[in-house]
């Protein structure tokens, strides 16, 4: 068997689950502390994602990251390559599709925190910076670890949206769900099988770490 | 829960030490001066309460308005009409709007159950609360706050392993650890039992004695309100009596 593809996909995954973290713990915060015009419309977008047929989104996501667009120009002139078709376009294309999975898990788990903990942290005279950091967060990290967690195993599976972003290139960004399909269109059913497996087995294990995660937090609350 | 913990301990706590504590607080002489409505969905409160040094005690039915009046003077609700003023500082005023945020009046407040962190244990939960300083000076100041409320031994332990008692110590520590303008205490000692609860009063009077900080202390428990009240206002239909100099029993209501 030929071990890049699931190498690209573990290093692809990894790294966009930084990204997903990050871009959907900030939002899940802001979704369930702010009060601000277009909340709803934000959130609408945020969670696009799930809902769009991979494909959908993944062309969306050409046009806008093309050689023709703003910023696909604005990255050639940068690193003297396009951005789509390569190692990082896959990494972009597992970010956008892990990211809601992050947000909504997280938005649930910070809603969940009892809100006089953070009362009783203004008393002390916690800046509200400080009462995410200190006090909320902490106490909804079950829940924040659960949502990375989903998104690393989405991150990991995507097919559609890498396709369109990234293309399937053997040996270069051709990511274990790729391969899988590339194998079967060659009618190499060994090869599919054992990949299949492979992934099959990763998703077990996380979907098994969210599940202990979550019902951990249940079992906390007083 | 913990009882040689509890036991370990004796009612002001093996090491409260009542010199320099005035020093807890900036101003000793501190004045809490409240004049406004609250809404809480249909209900609404009446509250006119002048307080300084001492315990002046809300005291009234469940459901009268008296937590609602301390959120409101800490900041974590707004009036809707009236003024409340901390040492003469206008922190909120229904009027123009001006609301303070809670952060910024340096109140003491613990509540029925204490809300220590979970995740942070008993000294840092207290240093947390130090406002100046380094990190180091914030820890030192926690360590002396709990010897004062009796509870050295506990710096290291999680909120969770404590009693009720051990953790309504932590909290006053903690209350008091910004040098406060003003403790307010809501039903601080409702959820313990009895000889924890007198314990823990007398723990309260001799912090209150000490440092000076003017006190309103939120109770239904007319023994509570007898031990410890300087001064007593009577909550009747959501409105406030005049604060009253004397104990509950001696009190006639207009």
């Amino acid at each position: 068997m030929e071990w890049f593809p699931l190498w690209l996909s573990l290093r692809v995954a990894a790294t966009s689950t930084v990204f997903a973290a990050i871009i959907g713990i900030a939002l899940a915060y802001l979704l369930a502390k702010g009060k601000f015009p277009g909340r709803g419309i934000l959130e609408a977008i945020a969670t696009l994602p799930i809902v769009l047929p991979p494909t959908v989104l993944g062309y969306y996501l050409l046009v806008t990251l093309g050689v023709r667009s703003p910023i696909g120009r604005a990255w050639e002139s940068a690193f003297g390559h396009t951005l789509v078709f390569t190692p990082t376009a896959a990494i972009v294309a597992a970010s956008v599709s892990a990211m809601p999975f992050v947000l909504r898990t997280a938005r649930a788990a910070i809603e969940a925190v009892d809100p006089r903990f953070e009362q009783a942290a203004r008393t002390i005279g916690l800046s509200e910076w400080r009462v995410a950091a200190q006090v909320t967060l902490p106490l909804a990290r079950r829940g924040l670890l659960a949502g990375i967690a989903l998104g690393f195993a989405r991150a990991l599976g995507d097919f559609g949206v890498t396709v369109m972003l990234a293309g399937n290139i053997p040996g270069r960004t051709q990511t274990m769900p790729v391969a899988v399909y590339d194998a079967v269109q060659a009618g190499n059913n060994h090869r599919a099988s054992t990949m299949s497996a492979l992934l099959g087995l990763i998703a077990l294990v996380v979907l098994v770490a969210v599940n202990r995660l979550t019902r951990a937090t249940k079992l906390e609350q007083p | 829960m913990n009882a040689s913990g509890a036991a370990a301990v004796n009612p002001l706590g093996p090491d409260v030490d009542s010199t320099g504590l005035r020093s807890l607080s900036e101003d000793s002489s501190g004045t809490i001066d409240a004049q406004f409505s609250v809404r809480a969905g249909e209900f609404t409160a009446q509250v006119d309460i002048g307080a300084n040094s001492g315990i002046t005690v809300l005291f009234g039915p469940s459901g009268a308005g008296k937590s609602l009046t301390l959120a409101t003077i800490a900041g974590l609700r707004r009036p809707s009409t009236g003024t409340v003023r901390i040492n003469d500082c206008l922190v909120a005023d229904a009027s123009t709007g001006f609301h303070m945020r809670t952060q910024d009046r340096n109140l003491g407040v613990v509540f029925q159950d204490s809300l220590l962190l979970p995740h942070r244990n008993v000294r840092d939960n207290v240093a947390l609360a130090v406002r100046h300083g380094t990190r180091a000076e914030r820890r030192n100041y926690a360590d002396e706050l709990l010897h004062r409320v009796g509870a050295s031994k506990l710096a290291h332990a999680a909120p969770a392993r404590l009693s009720g008692g051990e953790r309504q110590r932590i909290a006053l520590a903690r209350a008091l650890a910004g040098k406060p303008h003003a403790l307010l205490l809501d039903e601080p000692f409702s959820a313990l039992d009895y000889t924890t609860r007198r314990t823990l009063r007398e723990l309260l009077r001799h912090l209150v004695d000490s440092t000076g900080v003017p006190t309103l202390l939120v109770t239904h428990d007319l023994d509570e309100a007898a031990q410890l009240a300087d001064r007593t206002v009577m909550y009747l239909d959501g409105s406030t009596s005049p604060a009253v100099q004397g104990f509950p029993s001696q009190l006639t209501v207009r």
